[in-house]
């Protein structure tokens, strides 16, 4: 009876049931393969959360994008970075830039931030179901998130985070992705 | 109440037997019956939410959606919790004890600084304007939240504390007076750590919304935004983790309520808890799964608390409750593999409310939970409605039945009211059940195939795909659940108000010395000559232990699917 103390003064001493004996174990090592399934994944796996961040500051960020910007070629689609890294910053209520294109097989470092508050970093491809990533823009932080897209296609870029209230009319970003070397 | 000299006043449950002391009724309840009320208004507001997001009826502008998005979360998982764990805590100290509470001023003042800062926290968010950013549920700086809103979730904070600490005292002192030194029921156990955990969590709670507080006031001139996610979640984090453990221990109680259950291992099931109040805290890290700032091997350790804690004191309990229920039943004489399960009382509210909330939360909260908290698999739902969807599982298919099935034993045992019908009783359980379970699972599905995004006043406008359908399903399934909401608290209220008066047993004066009259339980399962048969619970268990690892591997599947990232 849960309600009152347990009537054995030894109750620490009294012997297991077998059947629980048998669940304990069996959770415990459901247990072990649950966590050793994520540095497993750090090995063999192409999908693993990005830990590269740096700290920067919101004028320091602001700079860096613009000086990005005018490196890069400005086609119709939108921007075309010159080498591997790619700027996005996430602001009230837009991205900048708010389209990239980027080519199939290319290894993107992109770099994300905020100049002012917490923002999403959604990444869908146009069209599909269950082909997604969700990151947290922070601002404060240059997030580098390692993308390499095997396929051509439009992907939208969508602020999972209430950033204020104008949240719902932020305006998405694209990445357009072409098919490449 | 009749009595003069309200300390010398007990009286006796007819039916569990304990002595009751009269003066510990009056803020129970008041505190039952206000969580109720939040729960009403709570409720009535995510029916719009749920309205809002089915994107054919688009029922709120997104500045009423914002508001009521912050006025939902926080009557919920705020203060319809709040107030209600700490009715529990009052029950399971000066009620299970038999003690007077140790101070009744203490009672009073707790309730109603709580009350004032939940209804400043509420008040301010409702008419601050446009001007001011909504805090929602998480506040994350820098927003620009109002200061007196920070200000009135940190007085709700330092009300609660008084309880908590009322509730200590109390227990303190009757196990001081316990000449035969006992340990503590397991109830009151579980009810320990979760005032422990509440403890931690409320007080971590409160330093992170006062530094956030001294920004908004200007007083301090930056906040970092990572840092404070990070303070957020591994203190306030924990929060969450009262519900769990208070859920947890509601479910002892009410096993023994339905069957006369008692646990399997006292060893066992007490070592879960303890295993709660170590490592919860770590839990925090499944927050900040797709952040920046933090590192792999930060994520793996805090994530993997999968292995070696709160995960493995969950499964514990989901085996030595439904064990427990398994041993009673085949002491009545019930037999076969599931012969004990067929003939459980399912018409009971107290059966029903175990198993609906024990199924729902370990099959639906339970299995997202570990699959969401994962450090890869996170970022394909980080920020999607499949968070909510999983959380909604658990807090409220879990918690909140578990609790509803509680505030019926309190009407019965405790304000000694008959519930009006028993039958309507059980079976509002069973339908908000259904009702919430299907909320989640849209929720769920929208968030995990779709990635419809949480806290979004607007997705037709994007471009990302939708589902009619399944947007259609959660509104329709939230106004079912509502009305299975609204049906509790009719019987509630109304069994309290017109339910027949339950009989009592012998009024007493307290004990000279002090000492309680708590009874000792009836013999251990351990103890018994013969060694139990548990075997339908095992196979019970390694059903569901087989439904999670599919659906934990499938999320992998798909993970691989994806394009690169790193
Ligand atoms: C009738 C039962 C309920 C229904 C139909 C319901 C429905 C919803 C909906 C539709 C949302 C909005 C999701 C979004 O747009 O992002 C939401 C958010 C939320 N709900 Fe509920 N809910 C119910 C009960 C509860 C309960 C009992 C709790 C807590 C104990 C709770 C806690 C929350 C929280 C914390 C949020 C998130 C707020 C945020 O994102 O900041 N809900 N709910
Ligand atoms: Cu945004
Ligand atoms: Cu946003």
């Amino acid at each position: 009876m849960s309600l009152a103390s347990p009537s054995e003064r030894n109750w620490w001493d009294l012997p297991v049931a077998v059947h629980e004996k048998v669940w304990l174990i069996v959770a415990v090592a459901t247990g072990l393969v649950l966590f050793l399934m994520m540095p497993f994944w750090h090995v063999v796996g192409r999908q693993n959360s990005s830990a590269t961040s740096y700290r920067v500051a919101a004028q320091t960020w602001y700079t860096k994008v613009n000086d990005w910007v005018k490196t890069a070629k400005v086609g119709s689609k939108g921007v075309e970075p010159p080498g591997t890294d790619v700027y996005l910053s996430a602001m009230r209520y837009q991205f900048y830039p708010n389209s990239v294109v980027l080519k199939t097989g290319v290894e993107y470092r992109f770099h994300v931030s905020s100049p002012d508050v917490n923002h999403g970093f959604s990444v869908h491809k146009d069209g599909a179901t269950a082909q997604k990533v969700n990151f947290q823009v922070v601002p404060g932080y240059d997030y580098v998130i390692t993308m390499e897209f095997s396929e051509p296609g439009v992907y939208t870029i969508v602020c999972t985070e209430y950033c204020g209230l104008g949240h719902h009319e932020m305006k998405e970003g694209k990445i357009i992705v072409e098919g490449g070397r | 109440m009749s009595s003069k000299s309200a300390r010398a006043d007990y009286w006796t449950c007819a039916v569990t037997g304990l002595r009751v002391h009269e003066a510990t009724v009056p803020p129970l309840l008041v505190n039952a019956v206000t969580a109720i009320g939040f729960l009403l208004l709570g409720g009535l507001l995510s029916v719009l939410l749920a309205l809002t997001r089915w994107e054919a009826v688009h029922l709120l502008p997104a500045n009423w959606y914002y508001v009521t998005l912050t006025l939902h979360a926080w009557s919920m998982l705020g203060f319809w919790m709040i107030f209600f764990e700490i009715a529990i805590l009052y029950f399971a100290s000066s009620v299970v004890l038999q003690v007077p509470l140790a101070s009744l001023r203490a009672a009073w003042l707790a309730y109603v600084v709580m009350i004032g800062g939940a209804l400043l926290a509420a008040v301010t968010v409702l008419v601050q304007g446009d001007g001011w950013d909504q805090p929602l549920l998480t506040s994350y700086a820098p927003l620009k939240i109002h200061p007196l809103f920070l200000l009135g979730a940190i007085i709700f904070a330092v009300g609660a504390f008084v309880g908590l600490g009322l509730f200590f005292a109390t227990v303190w002192r009757a196990q001081r007076a316990d000449i035969e030194r006992r340990s503590l029921p397991l109830v009151v156990f579980g009810a320990v750590v979760a005032a422990i955990i509440a403890t931690e969590s409320l007080l971590g709670g409160a330093v992170a919304y006062g530094w956030y507080f001294l920004y908004t006031i200007g007083v301090i001139p930056t906040i970092d935004a990572e840092m404070y996610r990070v303070l957020f979640w591994l203190l306030g984090h924990g929060s969450q983790q009262i519900n769990l453990a208070a859920m947890v221990t509601s479910w002892y109680l009410l096993a023994y309520i339905a069957v006369g259950a008692r646990t399997v291992s006292e060893k066992v099931s007490r070592t879960a808890f303890i295993m709660y109040a170590l490592f919860i805290n770590l839990g925090a890290a499944h927050h900040i799964l797709s952040d920046p700032g933090v590192s792999n091997a930060w994520r793996i350790f805090n994530a993997s608390y999968a292995v070696y804690g709160a995960v493995m004191a969950s499964l514990i309990h989901a085996f030595a409750i439904p064990g427990s229920v398994e041993w009673a039943l085949r002491r009545q004489g019930h037999t076969g593999l599931f012969g004990w399960l067929r003939n459980a009382p399912w018409g009971n509210p107290a059966f029903a409310s175990l198993a609906v909330s024990l199924t729902l939360f370990g099959v639906l909260g339970g299995i997202t939970g570990v699959t969401f908290g994962t450090e890869q698999l996170n970022m394909m739902v980080h920020n999607t409605l499949a968070i909510p969807g999983h959380f909604h599982a658990t807090v409220v298919a879990g918690t909140t039945i578990a609790f509803m099935g509680i505030a019926y034993q309190v009407i019965q045992l405790i304000a000694r009211r008959d519930l009006l019908s028993r039958q309507l009783a059980t079976f509002q359980l069973y339908f908000y059940g259904a009702a919430m379970a299907a909320v989640s699972v849209a929720m769920i599905w929208l968030g995990y195939f779709f990635g419809t995004p949480r806290r979004h006043a607007a997705t037709a406008a994007l471009s990302i795909v939708r589902s009619p359908l399944l947007e259609a399903v959660l509104g329709i399934a939230a106004m079912l659940a509502v009305v299975g909401g609204i049906l509790f608290l009719a019987l509630a209220v109304l069994s309290l108000l017109g339910g027949s008066r339950r009989p009592v047993g012998p009024r007493l004066a307290p004990i000279a010395g002090g000492a309680d009259a708590r009874s000792t339980s009836t013999p251990s399962p351990e103890a018994a000559p013969v060694p139990h048969d548990l075997s339908g619970t095992l196979t019970l268990c390694l059903i569901f232990l087989a439904l999670l690892l599919a659906i934990y591997a499938t999320h992998w599947v798909n993970l691989a699917s994806l394009w690169g990232v790193r």
